[in-house]
């Protein structure tokens, strides 16, 4: 059986869900879990009840760990309050999940958490023999000009972390986008903040990889504007992009394959960009990305080699 | 502010609700499914299309996140 960790509005889990049997899994939405699960340790062992059976840890081949929110507890009380008993709820259902062996998971959280560092996988990338961007994170306005100088101002600039911002009542999100000159004056900004930017690649493709386990499948985005590929795929909610199914080169896959394994990763979502000359740079790995929508789109079929991994002892 | 906020664009808050915009048909199909209609319909496009805003979710090291998801759009 199949454990999958997730919330209830997690609409990738949902269609995961929908190609599995009734009973090959359960599915934990944390975010409502004192609704829909019971918790007990006896003599007997460490016992997790829901949809009106008892499971032990032994009886799931795999977790999915996919995107669990903090339990929320009902009922009333003050905030303070069920802020406790969720802790509480936590500390049991945590204590049930480290039952089971981190080999079963996809991913194992704090491997996702070990692997979810941009540059310090771009060092990586690199000593495993992946070309990957030239790179420069600086404070220091003149060495931020000067990498504009060397790299003839073909200059991007993304998030380091992530690319939205919450307003509140509205939002702004933050694409990778060109550096201007006129942004090489903004000192005082510069000084402020650790700023990532990166030498411009003339792409011929963004491309896409799942890995789970040994199996491979990517997919070439496409998107031009003014004959040129987007410079962030990502923009108009991806609703013109051209998606083309490909075979990695060996040589890539392997070290692909060898990068996962090194942070521990069973499942990872990888980006990379070919350029006009045919060179493939590697951007990131995503520990816990997204994957569906290339399913979706019949370019791969990723849900089958997950269910597999995950019913795999 | 910081440098990089100079490249932030204002967005429309994702739609809620199936609104019969989107334009996979498998979706469309799983939106008229009664079984859990409130997270099917142009959210789950959203959801499987919009990568790169899904983040790196899970970073961090325990197994259940101890507050409340701190970013609105991680669902994304």
């Amino acid at each position: 059986m199949i454990l999958i960790l997730t919330n209830g509005d997690d609409a990738t889990a949902d269609w995961v869900c929908r190609a599995l049997k009734r009973r090959a899994y359960l599915r934990l939405d944390t975010d409502s879990l004192p609704r829909q699960a019971e918790l007990r340790l006896h003599d007997g062992g460490f016992e997790l009840r829901a949809n009106g059976r008892w499971h032990r840890s032994e009886d799931f081949s795999g977790v999915w760990y996919r995107r669990p929110k903090a339990i929320r507890f009902p009922g009333r009380g003050s905030a303070g309050v069920k802020q406790h008993a969720s802790e509480e709820y936590t500390a049991a259902l945590e204590a049930f999940l480290a039952t089971i062996p981190r080999s079963s998971w996809i991913n194992f959280p704090s491997q996702n958490a070990a692997a979810g560092h941009k540059l310090e996988q771009l060092q990586r990338a690199k000593k495993m023999g992946f070309e990957v961007p030239r790179t420069l994170v600086s404070q220091r306005p003149a060495e931020v000009r000067r990498f504009w100088r060397e790299c003839d101002g073909q200059v991007i600039i993304k998030p380091l972390s992530h690319g939205q911002i919450d307003h509140g009542t509205r939002h702004e999100l933050i694409y990778t986008s060109a550096l201007r000159k006129d942004d090489l004056t903004r000192t005082a900004l510069i000084r402020r903040c650790p700023t990532l930017l990166q030498e411009r690649i003339e792409k011929s493709a963004d491309i896409r990889v799942t890995l789970i386990d040994d199996d491979i499948q990517a997919a070439e985005l496409i998107a031009r504007d003014a004959g040129h590929q987007r410079l962030d795929i990502r923009r108009n909610n991806m609703v013109d992009v051209e998606h083309r199914r490909i075979t990695l080169p060996f040589v890539i896959a392997r070290r692909l394959l060898r990068l996962l394994r090194s942070y521990g990763l069973r499942f990872g979502a990888v980006d990379f960009v070919r350029d006009t000359e045919g060179r493939w740079f590697f951007l990131e790995i995503n520990p816990n990305g997204q994957w569906a929508w290339m399913d979706l789109a019949g370019v791969t079929d990723s849900r089958a080699a997950l269910v597999k991994s995950l019913n795999r002892r | 502010m910081i440098l990089l906020h100079r490249f932030a664009e204002k967005i429309s808050a994702a739609p809620k609700k199936c609104s019969g915009t989107q334009t996979v048909t498998r979706t469309q199909a799983e939106c008229s499914d009664a079984d859990r209609p409130a997270t099917l319909g142009t959210r789950t496009l959203t959801e499987v299309r919009a990568e790169g805003m899904d983040q790196d979710y899970g970073a961090h090291t325990a197994i259940i996140p101890k507050r409340r998801d701190p970013n609105p759009h991680q669902r994304r």
